[in-house]
């Protein structure tokens, strides 16, 4: 296997590619994908209207 | 975020959990005991994590990731004890206590993913996320209700585990690492297979 053993000059080399690097732009997010705060905050202040039901296999019983 | 505005969420938010939490707990049929301060420190540690992912992932964040983070701080801090199903206080005086081996010691791991439902339900209720994936709103809660409860209810296959998946999703989250990633991961997975309902059974 190839060892890779840094020196002076190759961390130096690294550091110039570094500086020459774009940053990584950040690509809005598809509009299905999520929540707003504000929207989330809504969400969370209304969450006793939602109607999750319970599976009836879920709900704790005495073991007999 | 202030700390005004931390109290401020708090304030707003924890009085609505709390509700939510005795209301799953009915829903359970079971008695116990809810901290009111403790879904307090909830609601405070929910909001900064999402205040956080806000700060990273700009205007939106997936509803699956709120979810999770509402059911990890749900779970860490456990707002819920002597937690015992209504069964175990039937034929008992007032002043008798049930029998301690009854008692629900899973009752918060299991409030958390009732929780995460609850809400994620909420989300495609009533936002625009259904809206924006061209999906019929009732079409797309009833595949909610039948994926989460197929999913929650099938017995894992390995005969290693606990059983149903949701005792081995409690059993995980109670005695294994657990953070909100895992619990992304399976609301992701739901979202995925209500996704393949739908197209499945395309409303006529």
């Amino acid at each position: 296997m190839k060892r890779h053993l840094a020196t002076r000059e190759s961390i130096a080399e690294l550091q110039e590619a570094r500086k020459k690097r774009e940053p990584v732009r950040v690509s809005k997010a598809p509009e299905n994908s999520g929540l707003t705060k504000d929207e989330t905050k809504k969400a969370l202040m209304s969450m006793a209207k939602s109607a999750y039901r319970i599976p009836l296999k879920l709900i704790p019983k005495l073991p007999f | 975020m202030t700390q005004d505005a931390e109290q401020e969420f708090r304030d707003e938010y924890a009085p609505e959990l709390y509700d939510l939490v005795v209301d799953l707990l009915q829903k359970l049929n079971t008695s116990a005991h809810v901290s009111y301060a403790i879904t307090e420190e909830i609601a405070i540690h929910f909001w900064r994590d999402l205040e956080r992912l806000y700060a990273i992932h700009h205007e939106q964040i997936n509803v699956t990731k709120t979810c999770s983070y509402l059911a990890f701080w749900v779970r860490k801090l456990k707002p819920v004890s002597d937690a015992y199903p209504l069964q175990a206080y039937e034929g008992l005086d007032a002043d008798e206590q049930p029998n301690r081996e009854y008692e629900v010691t899973d009752i918060n791991e299991q409030i958390s993913l009732h929780l995460s439902l609850t809400l994620l339900r909420h989300c495609l209720e009533d936002s625009r996320i259904t809206e924006a994936a061209n999906i019929d709103r009732e079409e797309i809660l009833a595949a909610f209700d039948k994926v989460s409860e197929e999913y929650l209810t099938s017995v894992v296959e390995d005969g290693m585990s606990m059983g149903l998946r949701f005792d081995s999703m409690v059993y995980d989250m109670r005695f294994r690492t657990y953070g909100p990633h895992h619990l992304t991961h399976f609301l992701v997975h739901i979202m995925r297979d209500i996704y393949r309902e739908c197209a499945r059974s395309p409303k006529q």
